[in-house]
């Protein structure tokens, strides 16, 4: 910085504006992924005669190839982003198919990922960050007030990536992309009766999908199981009632770093993955369980105030809707561990075992650097 | 878009978000902070298993160390329905094989008894090629297996199985009661007998082992432990031997009796039940006792469905589950006698010097109903002792007792049953089994509260002389178990002490090292002076050798062994005569009280006579010639 007649002039610079609070705050949430994926995952593959570390080094490795991902998202011009979004849309759209297809495989009854090259790829999560720029860019064009017709071409938008991840089934990631296309359009200043009406529409397009058998009988079971887990607590509820236990019995200070009983002997399925939150609260208490939401806040808080400070509409748009993205399934994941959501397969961002989430994650952040640095162009 | 309307939504979003994270720590803050204590606990139960360790059960052994219940290995069957497919089909299959309704089958594995992850034993005691054939059909039966467990064992079978009692599993109301903490449930209880009564010496301690286990019900570590303490043996005061030939003697009477005919229903006797005790007078213990018919033990051991255990207690089967020594209680007829008799030589109605006329009938004088007393026979007998009319079983004698009773009632109110009552009759012996009748000893209260309650059954609720006179000869509403004659005949057999039967001798612990002794109980002292004791025993010698049981005692050598008795043949309406003996041996000093009672075996120089007899030749290793069946003359 220098003093040029008598007045501040910025750095124009673009590196010299990172926001050294995102970045750390990022990583550390990766960082407390790592331990708690370690603590998830250990016991159980030394039962198996495997290297406890093994998922471990995987995320590390994810989170270096995110590192990477990041620094490419920030230091390409986000404008470019707007202009090649339309193009990842279809991308997106096209894989999503593909997942659909025998090409696509498929565990626990969801047929979810795509296997290239001996690694498997999860589309649906890096079609949230791209839906998010679609939208954005869409939204950024549009010049006066917001019409019902904005919204609907707005939800369109939305509604097919939507449908893809919903029969895949993913009802977690479809709950995400209506929370981004929510967002968006409150952002865009959409009426309130129109979102009503839009609101009233989805309500019943999904009643009409249950009749129709669209939506398989074990999700109807966890939704069930959501409303009342003693009903069957071997199946449905259980996940959810286990959860409840580990979290509960972490207590003020939770049982110790690799002390959780319900966490070393396996009673909680899918720690390292969707319900890694339950290592948190079980092993560090309400005091780790507050520091982790502590650091979620700190991230949306950085977010939100990129979003403020952006100069142009698609910056603005792209920042909140990463932002929302951010917060939806942080909600979503850590309020079905708590027993207030749906049990829906979707993971806690940052910190969940899993490379497309991963770095789709660091990407979006990648996204949010770029909007603050050029946010003097 | 402005970038005051921009700033604004953004506050707006990020509100909401921030309400998100509000609603987040609400929910932690109740989990963890408020909620800690219970999720603890049920981490803890999900990780902790508690596997019970079973207490081998005491053995019941008979006073020379014989055992007579014990334990050995059964294999039972074991269903896991988290494992089972198709369950119609393997259910259906099972039920084959073991010869089981499926429906028992399911009920069982429904019952809710069992945690989840634990197998459910379904049937128990199985032969060992039912798990041959598992064996071999293994993945045919996915989640069946079997299990080797202890049960009772019957060494001796059908022995003494109302005085030893049976096993069974606790029932929904017990498991609540507090008498029975620790249960658990589908826990075997003693049930009758010395299995219920000394069910706590028996029983032992169940100890555990507390095992850590995983989600998927592995064994990871062990966290400690409790050994189980086995159970104490309880040693009887019965003897196997003695045991054995009464309860044949009693088989054999019964068997003997069905051949007579009845001389006043004209048909032969039905004999469908019967009981013997045999006591030693001096203390009260009990050395045999039998009831007929009976049961085979076994039958507790394997599944007994509901209907199956209410056939055990059927009137139309009998009723083999009931010990007719201590649960029933019948009108005793004349071997109540002696007691009348002391109880009218305690009140001054009777001399052992004076003479009794012994006429075919009585009446009450001055009774212008017309009402007649009957004695046994139509013979004018003449005048007679007191110790005669006991030898002849003299009615008319008796009824003259009983009728001075009644008019002792306007000064001494029930003096008569107060008299009988110091000898035991109408109030429980006290013995160690369970569900013992009191009996009954009526009086006037009694016949007007039951009118009252039952005024069909028992049309009048006044108490007239003929109830006394009934009962001076054992008759009327009077009713006596077994074990109280034993008990009462001990009396006058020891010198007048009264002794609470017991079956049990002590207890002690599988090494033979004593728990608990039990001593003989008095009761009570009888109404009775000593010399007159001897008058009753001399006078029941000559029953046997020359009145009432001398038929059945024909040929018997009454120079070596004095045996003093009393015959009974109690009527009652609408059934053929029971037939009773109580005997005393050796007379002078005796060591044995024995009597045997059967249910419409006519009367008792019939057939309870000649059982009393069989026992007492083979206790004294003489030679027996089997039940000769008595001459009718009681």
């Amino acid at each position: 910085m220098e003093l040029t007649a008598g007045r501040l002039v910025r750095d124009e610079r673009v590196i010299r504006h990172l926001d050294p609070v995102l970045i750390v705050t990022t990583i550390a949430l990766a960082v407390y992924g790592l331990f708690m994926v370690y603590s998830a995952s250990h016991q159980s593959l030394e039962a198996l005669n495997e290297d406890p570390g093994h998922f471990l080094k995987r995320q590390l490795a994810f989170l270096l190839l995110g590192l990477v991902a990041l620094l490419v998202a920030a230091s390409v011009d986000y404008k470019l982003v707007k202009v090649y979004a339309p193009l990842a849309w279809a991308g997106l759209i096209f894989v999503l198919l593909l997942v659909l297809t025998p090409l696509g495989s498929e565990t626990a009854g969801a047929q979810r990922w795509i296997t290239l090259g001996g690694f498997q790829f999860q589309p649906s999560e890096f079609a949230k960050l791209g839906v998010t720029a679609m939208i954005a860019a869409y939204l950024s064009e549009l010049r006066g007030e917001m019409s019902i017709e904005h919204v609907w071409r707005t939800t369109g938008l939305a509604v097919l990536p939507m449908l893809l991840v919903f029969v895949q089934p993913d009802v977690g990631t479809t709950m995400v992309f209506a929370a981004i296309l929510l967002g968006l359009l409150v952002m865009a200043g959409a009426k309130a009766k129109h979102i009503g009406v839009l609101a009233l529409v989805a309500l019943i397009a999904l009643f009409g999908a249950f009749r129709l058998g669209v939506v398989k009988d074990y999700q109807i079971a966890r939704l069930t199981g959501f409303i009342d887990p003693a009903e069957d607590p071997l199946r449905a509820g259980y996940n959810r009632q286990q959860a409840e236990i580990a979290i509960g019995s972490g207590g003020p200070f939770g049982r110790g770093y690799l002390d959780g009983t319900q966490t070393n002997l396996d009673f909680v399925p899918e720690q390292h993955t969707d319900f890694v939150f339950t290592v948190v609260g079980e092993e560090l208490g309400f005091m780790g369980a507050m520091f982790l939401l502590l650091l979620f806040g700190v991230l949306l808080w950085r977010a939100f105030r990129i979003a403020a400070v952006a100069t142009d509409p698609f910056g603005r748009f792209l920042a909140v809707g990463i932002a929302v993205m951010i917060a939806s399934q942080m909600f979503v994941n850590v309020g079905m561990t708590l027993g207030i959501m749906p049990i829906t397969g979707i993971p806690l961002p940052l910190v969940s075992y899993g490379g497309s989430a991963l770095i789709t994650n660091f990407t979006a952040v990648g996204l949010l650097l770029n909007v603050h640095m050029r946010r003097f162009k | 878009m402005t970038d005051d309307k921009a700033a604004g939504r953004i506050k707006i979003i990020a509100g909401m978000v921030a309400f998100l994270f509000a609603v987040l720590s609400t929910r932690l803050w109740f989990l963890q902070v408020l909620a800690t204590e219970d999720y603890r606990a049920r981490a803890e139960t999900n990780r902790v298993r508690l596997v019970p360790q079973p207490a081998p059960r005491g053995r019941i052994l008979d006073r020379t160390g014989r055992v007579l219940v014990g334990n050995r290995g059964s294999i039972q069957i074991t269903v896991d329905p988290t494992k089972v497919e198709e369950p119609e089909r393997v259910l259906l299959e099972l039920s084959e094989l073991l010869n089981v309704p499926a429906a028992d089958l399911a009920a069982e594995i429904n019952s809710g008894k069992y945690l989840p992850f634990e197998p459910i034993p379904v049937v128990q005691d199985v032969e060992e090629k039912v798990v041959y054939e598992l064996a071999e059909h293994r993945s045919e039966f996915p989640g069946v297996s079997w299990e080797v467990d202890g049960v009772r064992d019957y060494p001796y079978d059908r022995l003494a199985v109302h005085l030893l009692g049976y096993l069974n599993e606790i029932n929904d109301k017990e498991i609540k009661d507090p008498a029975f903490r620790g249960y658990r449930p589908g826990a075997l209880v003693g049930r009758g007998g010395v299995e219920q009564r000394y069910e706590r010496y028996l029983r032992g301690e169940e100890g555990w082992l507390k095992l850590e286990v995983n989600a998927q019900g592995k064994v990871l570590d062990e966290l400690g432990r409790k050994t189980a303490r086995p159970g104490h043996d309880v040693v009887l005061s019965m003897d196997r031997g003695v045991q054995k030939l009464a309860e044949d003697s009693l088989e054999e009477g019964i068997q003997a009796a069905k051949t007579i005919v009845d001389d006043e229903s004209g048909y032969y006797l039905k004999a469908p039940a019967g009981s013997v005790v045999v006591m030693d007078p001096r203390n009260g213990r009990v050395l045999a006792m039998a009831s007929f018919p009976n049961y085979n033990p076994e039958f507790f051991l394997g599944h007994v469905t509901k209907r199956q255990l209410e056939r055990m207690y059927a009137p139309a089967q009998n009723q083999p589950l009931l010990n007719r020594a201590v649960q029933t209680s019948y009108p005793p007829g004349s071997t109540f006698k002696p007691f009348v008799a002391a109880a009218a030589l305690r009140a001054g109605h009777a001399q052992v010097g004076s003479f009794y006329p012994c006429p075919p009938e009585f009446t009450v004088p001055g009774d212008t109903s017309g009402t007649i007393f009957h004695n046994w026979t139509s013979a004018n007998l003449g005048y007679m002792t007191l110790g005669q009319a006991l030898v002849v079983s003299c009615d008319t004698v008796f009824y003259r007792f009983g009728l001075q009773f009644y008019y002792d009632r306007k000064k001494q109110g029930e003096s008569f049953q107060k008299l009988l009552g110091r000898w035991g009759f109408g109030q429980l012996t006290g013995t160690d089994l369970p569900f013992e009748t009191p009996g009954r000893v009526p009086d006037a209260d009694w016949k007007a509260q039951i009118h009252e309650e039952y005024p069909k059954l028992f049309p009048d609720g006044l108490w007239y002389p003929g109830d006394n006179i009934n009962m001076s000869i054992g008759q009327g509403d009077l009713l006596v178990s077994p074990m109280q004659l034993a008990v009462a005949y001990s009396a006058l057999a020891n010198g007048g002490t009264l002794y609470r039967p017991q079956v049990a001798l002590r207890v002690q612990r599988p090494d033979g090292t004593l728990v608990r002794q039990f001593r003989p109980q008095e009761a009570g002292r009888v109404p009775i002076k000593r010399p007159l004791i001897g008058f009753m025993r001399d006078s029941l010698r000559g029953v046997v050798t020359a009145g009432t049981a001398s038929s059945a005692f024909a040929g018997f050598p009454h120079s070596e062994i004095a045996v003093a008795g009393k015959t009974g043949t109690a009527e009652v309406a609408g059934k053929q005569p029971h037939s009773w003996f109580a005997a005393m041996v050796p007379a002078d000093n005796p060591r044995y009280v024995i009597v045997a009672m059967v249910e419409e075996g006519g009367h008792g120089s019939q057939v309870a006579a000649p059982i009393v007899r069989q026992i007492i030749e083979e206790l004294y290793g003489l030679d027996t010639a089997g039940i000769h069946i008595g001459v009718a003359q009681d």
